[in-house]
């Protein structure tokens, strides 16, 4: 997958590859820099929701319809959980591209032999978090499934 | 491939000019802040609703309180709609904010490398299925363990 962009980049003059190198961590500079922004926003929105959820309880111990005031506040509030862990996701993916760019030009510049194991092996250290902990990997993966199949459909489609 | 990240219209976006590219994110700003605005006045609407319920409960007025909760029942309807444009106009806008930064890639690389990277909202492209996802995971009553 990525050797013919480690074939590209051993063709690459070094002055070439010290400035794509330069660019790929700018990139990377950036993109940290919004995933970690969007993890705060995450984190904040986390705790608002179990905020929520405590005051929620607690009311339904003594009026069911106060309860259902709170969670109407809950329901907004998950729905921006839900988009912000969405868009998290982009930033992440982003971020992985840029540090394995900078990866890839380093060892080509230091002369390391492309190793496909490597670059794979990366992927779940970047990702096992957003694999495990997040959206799809809630019941909200199984219902994916359970909707894809019934529509019969794959990719494709405006989403708006 | 992610649904959201093949579609057409999403694609194309990385390609326009500058002057096009906040063209169409004015656009998309107006429509969030009028989705964001007629959602939290529908949610304040249902909320009030069931603050006026409990106390008419607490009063003893039951028939009131009954009526104040079927006002409630009736905003939960009909903000659902209202929640799923919001939410599918959210992603967009918050896609093309993020699209716009220096450097942007699609994920092509890493859904080739791991099929089961997980792109939440973004792998849903129907409106009927984000409203299911939002349905099942956006809806806290079944975690309250309110039947409504």
């Amino acid at each position: 997958m990525s050797r013919p962009i480690y074939e590209r980049l051993a063709k690459t003059p070094k002055r070439k590859l010290d400035k794509l190198e330069y660019q790929h961590q700018q990139h990377l500079t950036r993109f940290s820099n919004a995933k970690e922004g969007k993890l705060n926003e995450t984190q904040e929105l986390d705790r608002r929701l179990d905020k929520l959820r405590t005051k929620a309880t607690k009311e339904l111990e003594s009026s069911v319809p106060r309860s259902l005031g709170t969670a109407m506040e809950m329901r907004h509030v998950k729905a921006d959980l839900l988009i912000a862990k969405s868009v998290l996701a982009v930033l992440r993916s982003n971020q992985f591209y840029h540090r394995m760019m900078v990866m890839l030009i380093q060892d080509v510049k230091a002369g390391v032999e492309y190793d496909p194991d490597r670059i794979e092996n990366l992927v779940p250290m970047e990702f096992s978090e957003l694999v495990e902990g997040s959206v799809l990997s809630s019941n909200l993966g199984d219902l994916l499934g359970d909707l894809g199949s019934e529509a019969g459909t794959g990719d494709g489609g405006d989403p708006t | 491939m992610i649904s959201w990240f093949s579609s057409s219209r999403i694609r194309s976006y990385v390609k326009l000019s500058t002057r096009k590219q906040n063209k169409m994110k004015q656009e998309i700003d107006q429509r969030y802040a009028q989705q964001r605005s007629t959602l939290d006045s529908r949610l304040s609407y249902a909320r009030d609703c069931a603050r006026k319920a409990d106390r008419l409960m607490s009063r003893g007025k039951t028939e009131k309180a009954k009526e104040e909760l079927n006002s409630f029942k009736l905003e939960l309807a009909s903000s659902q709609p209202v929640l799923n444009a919001y939410v599918s106009t959210a992603l967009e806008k918050q896609l093309l904010e993020v699209m716009s930064m220096e450097g942007f890639e699609f994920p092509d690389l890493l859904t080739e490398l791991r099929s089961d990277v997980d792109f939440g909202l973004f792998s849903v492209n129907a409106t009927d299925q984000l409203d299911a996802v939002l349905q099942a995971e956006a809806n806290p009553f079944e975690e309250l363990g309110i039947e409504l």
